[in-house]
């Protein structure tokens, strides 16, 4: 291809637009780094003074600690329950025939394209009178509802990628069904079921709407508590918050990136 | 041929069994509630259209239902105009710059909606950084107040949501077999030409999965809209939660979410009928 | 074409009767009956879509029959799982689990059975042993190369010492070389350990090489079923014939039958030939006549000799080292292909010359019209 001077021109235009794109994508998540270690008392780019009082006011806080722990422990307790349930479902879907198979794997995929406002409501409907509203276990629940088309969707992939030759196999070589999934199927899918588990967690832990919504006066996520100092108590104590945020879910995704990927390419 | 074999892997029941919890779990958790909350719209008091009518009627919250999917709108243009660039970007470069361009896009899709939703105040505010940089350089004499508008919101969204326009592109450009564009320079075809005769075609599949994407999300998008929209840039999602927490009105709320369940379930089905999301399908 | 059978069966290794599998409007196992003695090596020979590995599927219990039945040892396995009978089989991209060493991999059918460990270790060791694999036993398949796995997998296949072994094609993934290697291994181990054998292919090379016995599948029935000599020598069809080694094969009609013989009319003349199959041949009636390149004869004269000659023209001779393919045109326009030795006369003819073709009565096939 010829490059004449227009073309040059061009690619220099579109170079510069492309960078400029680039940095309105990327400032925001960079921003609060740089806010969360300014020494000043209120909100300061650039900030002066750099200082890690933000970040002990966090972890001194009790109630970011308890809101920290809340979260971590529902979205651990989540990544649990909606692996277990989606790979299950899965395997069923892939492996069994049953009536109502494809309703159901339309159906948990209808959470993804759901608004999340609608389903907090509905669900706050639902919980409120049977006490669930706050409690671990009702998060759990409603964080499962939205994890686990995540679960079926990398353990049904990783389940497509499997040889059915080598299930053959084990039949052939006297397995009976259960041992052919745990000593074959499983085994070979565990990176799908690792990446689902860790969307999983990453989904309950990142989520923000529902959470809000049934949430309770004392058991809030850390998300909620978040959306809340935003709203009333904007100080620089959700910078540090939000970098801790970030550096963990971006270091999960990361891990979850790589575990998937090796699953398709296997 | 396999597939048969392994479909016969488990027995009936043994597949109904396993699949029961996550049936249970869908059932119990995501269509009861739903199902439940949908229906006190049109049963609450006795059966009755009207809250639709209430909704349908009122200019105030017509005009808040045209704003959003207005709104939803501008935002996938924009972001399909800004993040085309990038996804051929992307789908062009190799080694270390490709890296740089693939983080640029992966962090934000990884940063939180209610991170990134913070950093914008702090852009956006009186006492930002836009204006402390336009005061700065002499451009204007007061701060512009620029956070609590639609267009703060709409500035904020497109970033949030851009990602999910790049990536579908991207991957479709991927698969443009490399020769194609070299065939048609072959023949004699401007860049423009090539790209409009046979870039541009070929992307369509990404461009519509990303604009679909997008403007679901958009849609029905509270996060941004609720802390950077202000009551004057109310969406449909804002509307809801204030009608429901706010004005105790559940009826209401469930009529106004029928219309943006509605709105989306009918787009994603329009859309489904004109392409397959990537990734989107399980094996049914 | 009637397939083999002998006697009841009940003395076979493994018997099929009338065996029928559809899917759907398609029938892909078309009443098949079959009995293989034990220690037979049987290769199920047909091209792809013929229904040979459907076949399989079926004795190997991954698919079940819709008719008919299967006996093994007389045991009616016919309903059993694929999982309890007891079949060693070879997969044809080898099937070995990834996530498993060599070792591990051959022990798995041990494992299955309860095996003490001990035993296991021992009977792992022989198995690889009669493979001649006795190193790498604690490396993944993926780090050994495709003959060391086929190996493996062989091993695998023995190690419970199963009634029968079922290769699916196992030899299709290696490099010629490799594979004609291979085919000399599979025959002496099969001999060593006294297995049966039902082996799936579409190579009738590999097939007649190493098979006691060769079944040619076409359309889900078997045409034929004999020793790789009789199939080649006295093939049942013109499907047979064409699939085994190269044929001519043309239209004619029965004259008159003779005793033993049939004379038939064909567009260029008279030929004298032997009637296939059970079914007599009445005159005026219409036939596929086949006769293989080599029988042919042919003289730059008439040699006057029992079976009619006839003219016809050379269109052009090809070298093929250890012999001479020449290509001619009959009177009526009929292609006919014969091979002669390169020290022929008729080897150095050039274009256009002429010639006569004759071939003796037993070399000449007269197949019933409508036979395939």
């Amino acid at each position: 291809m010829r490059s004449s001077a227009g073309t040059r021109a061009f690619r220099l235009v579109f170079a510069i637009c492309c960078a400029l794109i680039l940095v309105y994508m990327i400032l925001p998540t960079l921003l609060v780094f740089p806010i969360s270690v300014g020494g000043d008392s209120y909100i300061r780019f650039p900030p002066r003074n750099l200082s890690l009082q933000w970040y002990r006011a966090y972890f001194e806080d009790p109630e970011w600690r308890s809101a920290t722990f809340f979260s971590l422990k529902i979205a651990a307790l989540t990544a649990i329950s909606s692996t277990v349930i989606g790979t299950a479902a899965s395997l069923a879907m892939a492996r069994g025939d049953f009536p109502g198979r494809r309703l159901l794997a339309g159906l948990v995929l209808a959470p993804l394209v759901t608004p999340h406002v609608v389903l907090a409501l509905a669900l706050y409907f639902h919980f409120a009178p049977l006490g669930l509203v706050g409690t671990t276990f009702g998060f759990v629940v409603a964080h499962s509802v939205l994890a686990v088309p995540y679960v079926v969707l990398m353990t049904s992939a990783a389940l497509a990628g499997v040889d059915p030759s080598l299930e053959m196999a084990a039949l052939n070589l006297g397995a009976s069904r259960w041992r052919v999934v745990r000593e074959v199927t499983l085994p070979l899918i565990a990176p799908g079921i690792a990446a689902g588990a860790l969307f999983a967690f990453l989904t309950s832990f990142d989520e923000t709407v529902i959470s809000f919504f049934i949430s309770g006066v004392d058991h809030k996520t850390i998300t909620r508590k978040i959306f809340e100092d935003v709203d009333f108590n904007l100080t620089p104590v959700i910078a540090a918050v939000s970098v801790v945020f970030v550096v963990v879910t971006i270091a999960l995704m990361v891990v979850a990136n790589m575990v998937s990927r090796g699953v398709k390419r296997a | 041929m396999s597939e048969r074999h392994i479909r016969g892997g488990l027995s009936k029941t043994t597949a109904a069994l396993i699949a029961l919890p996550l049936a249970l779990l869908m059932l119990v958790a995501f269509v009861w509630p739903l199902v439940g909350f949908v229906s006190t719209s049109v049963l609450d008091p006795a059966p009755t259209l009207a809250h639709y009518e209430k909704l349908f009627t009122s200019a105030l919250y017509m005009r808040v239902l045209a704003s959003t999917v207005v709104t939803a709108f501008v935002v996938t243009v924009a972001a399909l105009v800004l993040g085309y660039p990038i996804a051929i970007l992307m789908s062009r470069l190799r080694g270390p710059a490709a890296w740089i361009v693939t983080t640029c896009v992966l962090v934000p899709l990884w940063t939180p909606v209610l991170v990134r939703t913070y950093a914008w105040i702090i852009i956006l505010q009186r006492q930002g950084i836009v204006n402390d940089a336009l005061i700065s350089l002499g451009m204007i004499g007061r701060p512009l107040t620029m956070l609590y508008t639609t267009g703060a919101v709409v500035v904020a969204m497109t970033q949030v949501l851009m990602p999910f326009m790049i990536l579908p592109i991207q991957s479709s450009l991927r698969s443009i077999p490399k020769e194609l564009p070299q065939a048609a320079h072959g023949l004699g075809a401007s860049h423009f030409r090539v790209f409009a005769n046979v870039t541009w075609p070929l992307s369509l599949p990404g461009v519509m999965a990303g604009c679909l994407m997008v403007f679901i999300i958009a849609l029905g998008f509270y996060i941004t809209p609720a802390i950077l929209g202000g009551p004057r840039a109310q969406t449909i999602s804002t509307l809801i939660s204030q009608q429901a927490f706010e004005l105790l009105n559940w009826p209401f709320a469930s009529a106004i979410s029928v219309v943006l369940l509605v709105l989306t379930l009918g787009i994603a089905a329009v859309f489904r009928r004109m392409l397959r999301v990537e990734g989107m399908s399980l094996h049914a | 074409m009637s397939p083999s059978s002998l006697g009841e069966g009940g003395s076979a290794a493994l018997s099929l009767r009338n065996l029928v599998k559809r899917y759907g409007k398609v029938t892909a196992t078309d009443s098949v009956s079959l009995d293989v003695e034990a220690g037979e090596f049987v290769s199920l020979l047909g091209p792809s879509g013929s229904g040979k590995t459907t076949l399989l599927m079926l004795l190997a219990g991954f698919e079940t029959a819709d008719s008919g039945e299967i006996r093994l040892h007389g045991r009616d396995i016919s309903r059993v799982p694929p999982n309890k009978r007891d079949i060693g089989m070879v997969f044809q991209r080898y099937a070995l689990f990834p996530h498993m060493t060599v070792a591990q991999n051959v022990a798995f059918p041990l494992r299955m059975r309860g095996v003490a460990k001990a035993e296991q270790e021992r009977r792992v060791k022989a198995a690889l042993d009669m493979v001649e694999l006795r190193e790498h036993l604690d490396r993944v398949p993926a780090q050994l190369p495709g003959g060391q796995q086929q190996r493996v997998a062989l091993a695998r296949a023995i190690v419970f010492e199963p009634g029968i072994l079922l290769m699916d094609e196992p030899l299709g993934a290696l490099d010629k070389k490799l594979r004609k290697h291979m085919q000399v291994e599979l025959t002496e181990l099969q001999h060593r350990l006294k297995a049966t054998v039902i082996y799936v292919t579409h190579d009738q090379e590999e097939a007649l090489a190493m098979s006691s016995r060769v079944a040619i599948i076409n359309e889900g029935r078997i045409e034929q079923l004999s020793t790789p000599r009789d199939l080649y020598d006295r093939p049942a069809s013109p499907f047979v014939g064409d699939f085994i080694g190269d044929i001519n094969l043309f239209d004619a009609k029965v004259e008159e039958m003779q005793s033993g013989a049939c004379a038939v009319a064909t567009p260029f003349g008279r030929l004298l030939g032997t009637p296939v199959g059970p079914a007599a041949l009445a005159p005026g009636a219409a036939v596929r006549v086949g006769g293989r390149p080599e029988r042919l004869s042919v003289d730059e004269r008439p040699t006057g000799g029992v079976a009619p000659a006839h003219p016809a023209t050379i269109r052009h001779t090809i070298f093929n080292g250890n012999n001479v393919a020449v290509h001619m045109t009959m009177a009526d326009g009929q292609e006919l292909w014969a091979t002669v030795s390169p020290n022929d006369p008729e080897a150095n003819l050039p274009r256009g010359a002429t010639v006569h073709v004759s071939a003796a009565p037993q070399d000449v096939f007269v197949f019933p019209a409508g036979a395939a």
